[in-house]
């Protein structure tokens, strides 16, 4: 009989190698599988990997809309000869290609440059704020998810079939459409929310959408630097160096919060009092004069237009964290709780002993999924409050697409253009935000993945 | 809860707030069907049922969809095609792909699925700039103003989803039933065609409702890809037919509209619901 070799079922890293068949089988084994992959390969090529080469090109230039029209052949020796040119000044006229700036956009981006001609444009606001408001989404998503499932996972609860299938709903519907209701729903004069407010009697005038001063300003943590300092990225450091130790934990114990406590003050005291002399003195022994205080706070990241898309995305996204629990939670034996019963435990212990340590496999990947859907919400954010008030809702995702689309900036030697090498070069730095979260996700779930049922 | 009667008591409880939920789940939903029955043509219909309530919008939105030359018939034809051209094709193409990537092990299987990882992160406005540029100077005058451009670029965006989802399924089935098959002389197609695809129903259940609902759905793509009035499809309709101003938007026209855009998608949902929850289940969770 010949060999059979097991590859091992359940392959998360399998063999590169071909496995150790005789020649003409071996041969066949990986025809066959190239076959298989051609056409998912071929569409893939064309749509997504060519395009993201090409995007790697028009990131180091200053590409603008001028530089759309072709005078020179068309589609691909156009197309040639402007990434040719780009190198090669004297080519530039008869191609009409841009110039290659090399990481000048991104320095921009990142330098916060670009804020002088984009109105609302901080790069570390908006990346702090939609990971803020990414963190709280999901939490809500994956609470009210489980809950309702534990809820409806009860045994003898009548019509519960019809419940599962009217909760779908918020999953099921469009989100373009759901998005337009919620906005309407915000309306500040009728719009339900405030009018069900004012039928409860508590004052239904707040413009939800609108407002733009934030009403919780107060929020620690604050920053204060000195002015040539981007507070932002202070701020956003402080919430890096603050979450970061506690990610890699596995249990929350007593000591937890008041280490957390005592962490966030000695961080409070760096970024808020210590901050501004130590950077003013330095700034000063560099040959710059003194500047007057920058603060930020925390709160100012929260204006009422994140409370109006968080409930939007919530009341969207909790269904698909529930359809996941709902499978997670039939698959745990019932004898597990028969038991523990029997050994006198309340409901809350056997929830945290048994429930969720048998339900964290089926859950981490739909968090996964969950936090990248919610990191990269464009119809709620866009349709919902158009980025907020004065751009203060802006997600990563919304911000491209704005530069693509709907603004011109005034660069230099070319006017006010549509800036599609700055553009090229954002879509870069967000895709490596998303690597950067997904691989830190992926820690968090291998280290919380721990129990093998 | 190992029982098989709740006490009365506690039953009412969990209606209660079964029900509460259900309110607040249900309401917007009310809130579209109020809008769209209303004949005022208002964003903020007062009551459920207004006065005078009347599905003339409904049979204004048939009739006459929009203000360009193009009936609801050829809409709904367009929007069908799109979704169910990349249901299929996303379900073709990602199971056979998945299948190779979780069954076979070949040179550039690692970095194929790398590959695969990484674009699954991607957001779409991650090459729209490039797409956008390509569009405008190369592929532009091939591609425009087809359905079938629009829906390639669909159907890539929603395969790397539905290859991770597909291997995921894939790698929970155990090998000896194909190894079994292979013993007694299937060669890799028909094993893949006879013991694998039934297997993986679903899955393909999953896979196909996404790449449904993503081709029902768009509009991005298509709003800047076709500009043929009769090629259009509904959902680019629904999203042109928002005014600049809350005042200039047919509220109730809108309102009729969107139900008509999101009913087959709710009725393909309920349809496949209890695919749902055990083609989403990955690997840990099959016992």
């Amino acid at each position: 009989m010949a060999s059979t070799t097991t590859h091992g079922s359940h392959s998360a890293g399998g063999a590169d190698s071909v496995p150790a068949l005789p020649k003409h089988r071996r041969a066949s084994v990986v025809r066959t599988a190239y076959a298989y992959i051609l056409p998912a390969a071929i569409v893939m090529l064309i749509i997504t990997f060519l395009p993201l080469l090409y995007q790697v090109w028009l990131s180091l230039t200053n590409y603008s809309n001028l530089n759309l029209r072709l005078p020179t052949g068309s589609g691909i020796e156009g197309l040639l000869g402007q990434i040719v040119a780009s190198f090669n000044p004297a080519l530039q006229e008869r191609y009409n290609g841009p110039s290659f700036v090399g990481l000048a956009n991104y320095a921009r981006i990142l330098g916060n440059g670009l804020s002088a001609v984009l109105s609302g444009f901080e790069f570390w606001r908006i990346l702090l704020f939609n990971l803020l408001w990414t963190a709280v989404n999901v939490f809500f998503h994956v609470v009210l998810g489980v809950a309702i499932a534990m809820l409806l996972n009860v045994q003898g609860l009548w019509f519960k079939r019809f419940y599962r299938a009217m909760f779908i709903i918020p999953w099921a519907m469009p989100g373009l459409v759901a998005a337009m209701v919620w906005r309407n729903m915000f309306d500040p004069d009728s719009g339900s929310v405030n009018v069900i407010l004012r039928g409860l009697g508590l004052p239904g005038n707040t413009r939800w959408l609108l407002q733009v001063d934030p009403p919780f300003t107060w929020l620690p943590p604050f920053i204060r630097v000195p002015a040539g300092v981007n507070p932002w990225f202070m701020l956003f450091l402080f919430m890096l160096l603050l979450v970061g130790p506690f990610l890699y934990r596995r249990r929350l114990r007593q000591p937890f919060l008041r280490n957390f406590i005592v962490w966030f003050l000695i961080l409070e005291v760096i970024f808020g009092l210590l901050a501004y002399p130590v950077l003013d003195t330095l700034r000063q022994a560099m040959g710059r004069p003194s500047a007057a205080v920058a603060s930020v706070s925390l709160g100012q990241l929260f204006p009422l237009s994140f409370y109006a898309t968080a409930l939007a995305n919530i009341w969207l996204g909790w269904p698909f964290m529930m359809a996941v629990a709902t499978g997670g939670l039939q698959s745990i034996p019932h004898d597990l709780y028969e038991a523990s019963s029997i050994d006198g435990a309340t409901g809350w212990q056997t929830f945290w002993a048994i429930t969720v340590p048998l339900l964290r496999p089926a859950m981490v990947p739909a968090i996964m999924i969950g936090t990248m859907m919610t990191f990269n919400q464009f119809n709620v954010i866009y349709f919902i409050s158009g980025g907020g008030p004065l751009h203060s809702t802006e997600i990563l995702v919304t911000e491209a697409y704005r530069l693509v689309n709907e603004t011109t900036i005034n660069l230099v030697g070319l006017g006010n253009v549509r800036p599609y090498g700055v553009a090229a070069a954002f879509a870069y730095i967000v895709f490596f935000v998303l690597a950067a979260i997904t691989l830190i996700t992926n820690r968090v779930s291998r280290a919380t993945e721990s129990y093998n049922a | 809860m190992h029982r098989d009667k709740v006490p009365l008591a506690r039953q009412l409880v969990y209606q209660a707030l079964c029900l509460l939920i259900l309110v607040i789940v249900i309401f917007p939903v009310l809130w579209v069907v109020a809008m769209a029955v209303d004949p005022r043509n208002t964003a903020r219909p007062t009551s459920l049922i207004p006065p005078g309530a009347s599905l003339q919008a409904f049979r204004t939105v048939i009739a006459k969809p929009s203000a360009n030359p193009v009936s609801m018939l050829e809409l709904i034809r367009n929007s069908a095609i799109l979704a169910v051209g990349v249901s299929l094709f996303t379900i073709i193409i990602g199971t056979t792909a998945a299948y190779a990537f979780s069954r076979f092990s070949f040179p550039g299987r690692q970095a194929g699925m790398l590959a695969f990882v990484i674009v699954l992160m991607l957001p779409s406005v991650g090459t729209l700039t490039a797409l956008f540029v390509l569009l405008n100077t190369v592929i532009g005058p091939t591609l425009r103003n087809s359905i079938v451009g629009v829906g390639i670029a669909m159907t890539a965006s929603s395969l790397p989803f539905a290859i991770w989802n597909m291997k995921g399924y894939i790698d929970t089935i155990p090998r000896e039933l194909e190894e079994a098959a292979t013993i007694d002389g299937a060669s890799p197609n028909q094993a893949f065609r006879f013991i694998m695809l039934p297997l993986s129903v679903p899955a393909l259940a999953v896979t196909g409702l996404f790449g449904f609902i993503a081709g029902w759905t768009e509009f991005v793509l298509s709003w800047q890809f076709i500009s043929d009035p009769h090629w259009m499809t509904l959902s680019m309709i629904l999203y042109g037919m928002q005014g600049q101003y809350a005042s200039s938007t047919p509220w109730s026209q809108f309102a009729a509209m969107a139900i008509i855009v999101s009913l087959p998608v709710i009725l393909v949902f309920f349809f496949l619901q209890r695919y749902l929850v055990s083609g989403l289940a990955l690997g840990a969770v099959k016992g």
